[in-house]
């Protein structure tokens, strides 16, 4: 391969894409906008969901007893729920008795008949109802709201309980701890380590989140690539403009490798954007945590992201270059770079969930096999403090996807691009 | 004069579909050699084989000596190839298409960009993206790119391809003019009798992938006894 003729093409290259501000743009805001669109977007539309919740106080009275001296009324409870539920987005309806017909509503809470009795006695437990619909995903959330407003009302009646239960036995106020009667134990200070060993600082803490955002945003960098390599190779043949090309002395090869080294480049481009995104992001969350910026900053951490942001690219458009240049046509060129995009997507999500340096090796090292795990570990490794297993990981990426991308090249001849069926 | 191109036994079916069967013949230096034909008769493919972009099943190709598949980075040095429909990048220049391409041939790039820019006719507009030229000047564009390198020989596929009467013109004259200055053998394919008339020195009437008549068009009108070009390639093919 003739490395002069590839410069003279990846200038070619460089030169139409900087002229193609549409691409450039959406390389650009691709990354920058799918992130924050997303929360945006869940965010929203989780609000404009609401559920119907019905509140049925079957009890409807008010309970004081003599013993303990203390009352407790269901009508309290109503007013805890219809609070907490409306705070939440949630519609409520309330009723004394059972409307019949409760399919309308996502979900029903039934305060039970002798409700205030039992709550306040010594021998019997109140209980409430929940009837909630299936997969309505609003209706969970709903259902951790009311165990929530319970659990706090069922601890409000303990410790007036436990009081009274105090003062009966002559215990006097000061010679004994409420808390340790409902709570005789708890968890103690937790103390989160950074890999060194020393107590994580929460900047440390948040470091593997930022990591896994980095792993989740290739999926935002290898799509524009990939899709600049469909266009630069069928597109041109559809623009009729590769056959004269072919006709010069560079090499199919040579042609097809400047391609995608222009193609890993603005990847490359998406990848910085994705930093930079990044990093508004941890600038934001410096703010809240009331650290330093620069602290966050990890610039060792966004040059691996980008180096491997690179391969990784490089990796998916050779894998997916030789069945590109064998169709026909734009639109099954794409399919076939989306589905290749696909295998790193699912990857990369679940780079996302799961810590892979974690992973057992009977599971970690077949999926070894498929390059984009090379890619997670990098930046995994990297953050759990394993520098030279991440730097292998960067070397045997590099080393795949130049073998791939010398497989992907070697076997196109300029009558299988020209003729491509 | 020598054979700048040798063309012998041309076989090559696609899907069960014969494009080109026995076709052979030769071209000198500095001979315009028209192949003239229906849409669908082969000469695209035929060019395409000569220029070594599609492998024959049957048959050989020699270029100034050299096969186009065992000797591919010679013959594409001796050879200029413009492809049917070629097109241009619209958002690079005229200027900067020569520059590209001179580059990627070597040598003196600056001279072959002069003479490239020379022969194009397309004056200050070298300096305009050539997605505003219009089609007449894209194909003036495309041909300077093929020819600017002095090729030793020219395939052109359908040069005045859906150009108007003034830019066919144009690019009849610089083809003649070219070859003549530069000693360079040119196949040009066209389903155009009247052009291939005016510029061709000899012609091969290819029907169906097979060439049916070959010679210059004054020995192929007494020959068949016509007119025109048009008349002989009708009694050629039996029409």
């Amino acid at each position: 391969m003739n490395f002069n003729t590839v410069r003279i093409i990846v200038w070619k290259e460089l030169l139409d894409l900087w002229r193609d501000k549409k691409t450039l743009a959406v390389a650009v805001l691709l990354p920058v906008v799918s992130m924050p669109l997303i929360g945006l977007a869940v965010l929203l539309l989780s609000t404009q969901q609401p559920v119907q919740v019905a509140i049925v106080d079957e009890d409807n009275t008010s309970y004081t007893n003599r013993i303990l001296g203390i009352t407790v009324s269901s009508s309290w409870l109503v007013g805890n729920l219809t609070e907490a539920l409306t705070r939440s987005g949630c519609r409520v309806d309330k009723y004394d008795k059972s409307p019949g017909n409760m399919t309308s509503y996502d979900l029903v809470v039934v305060i039970q008949k002798s409700f205030s009795e039992n709550a306040t006695s010594l021998v019997n437990q109140a209980s409430v109802e929940i009837i909630r619909k299936a997969n309505v995903q609003p209706a969970v959330n709903a259902e951790s709201t009311i165990i929530s407003v319970l659990s706090q009302f069922s601890s409000n009646i303990s410790r007036v309980k436990v009081e009274s239960l105090a003062g009966l036995a002559g215990l006097k106020p000061g010679s004994f701890n409420v808390n340790s009667i409902l709570q005789p134990v708890v968890v103690g200070p937790l103390v989160v380590i950074a890999p060194s060993g020393a107590p994580a600082t929460p900047i440390e803490q948040i470091r593997p989140y930022i990591a896994k955002i980095l792993i989740l945003g290739f999926i935002f960098v290898v799509s524009p690539a990939s899709m600049y390599v469909v266009d630069s190779i069928v597109g041109e043949r559809e623009r009729k403009t590769i056959e004269l090309l072919l006709a010069t002395p560079a090499s199919v090869a040579e042609i097809i490798s400047g391609k995608l080294m222009v193609a890993s480049v603005l990847g490359l481009v998406s990848s910085l954007s994705d930093v930079a995104s990044l990093m508004i992001y941890m600038y934001l969350i410096t703010l809240s945590l009331g650290g330093y910026f620069w602290l966050v900053l990890d610039l060792k951490l966004i040059l691996l992201h980008a180096v491997t942001a690179f391969f990784t690219i490089l990796t998916t458009i050779a894998i997916a270059t030789p069945f590109i240049t064998r169709t026909q046509g734009i639109r099954s060129a794409g399919n076939i770079a989306t589905l290749v995009n696909m295998i790193g997507m699912t990857l990369f999500f679940t780079g996302f969930m799961v810590d892979y340096p974690k992973l057992e090796p009977s599971v970690l090292y077949p999926l070894m096999l498929i390059p984009y795990t090379h890619s997670i570990l990098v930046i995994q490794d990297y953050v759990y403090g394993m520098t030279l297993n991440s730097l292998i990981h960067l070397s045997v990426l590099i080393v795949a996807s130049l073998i791939l991308l010398y497989i992907g090249v070697r076997g196109i001849s300029p009558e299988k691009i020209l003729l491509a069926r | 004069m020598g054979a700048a191109v040798e063309v012998r036994g041309l076989r090559k079916v696609f899907n069960g579909v014969v494009a080109v069967d026995n076709v052979s013949f030769e071209v000198s230096e500095g001979e315009i050699f028209g192949l003239i034909g229906p849409n669908g008769a082969g000469k695209t493919t035929t060019l395409r084989i000569i220029a070594g972009m599609v492998k024959p099943d049957l048959g050989e190709v020699r270029i100034m000596g050299s096969n186009p598949f065992r000797e591919g980075m010679r013959v594409k040095e001796l050879l200029g190839y413009l492809p049917e429909e070629a097109d241009v990048y619209s958002r690079l220049t005229g200027l900067e298409h020569l520059r590209f391409y001179a580059s990627l041939y070597g040598g003196r790039v600056d001279e072959t960009v002069r003479y490239g820019a020379e022969i194009s006719g397309l004056g200050g507009d070298l300096n305009k993206r050539a997605g505003e030229y219009s089609k007449g000047m894209k194909r003036r564009l495309l041909l300077s790119l093929v020819l600017m390198r002095r090729p030793r020989v020219a395939l052109l596929d359908e040069p005045t391809s859906g150009l108007d009467v003034y830019s066919s013109l144009r690019v009849r004259d610089l083809i003649k003019r070219y070859a003549r200055e530069n000693k360079t053998a040119v196949i040009l394919s066209s389903h155009n009798m009247l052009e291939v008339e005016y510029v061709c020195d000899r012609v091969a009437f290819i029907s169906r992938g097979r060439i049916v008549a070959a010679g210059s068009p004054d020995e192929l009108k007494e020959k068949y006894n016509a007119g025109n070009l048009e008349e002989v390639f009708v009694k050629a093919t039996g029409g």
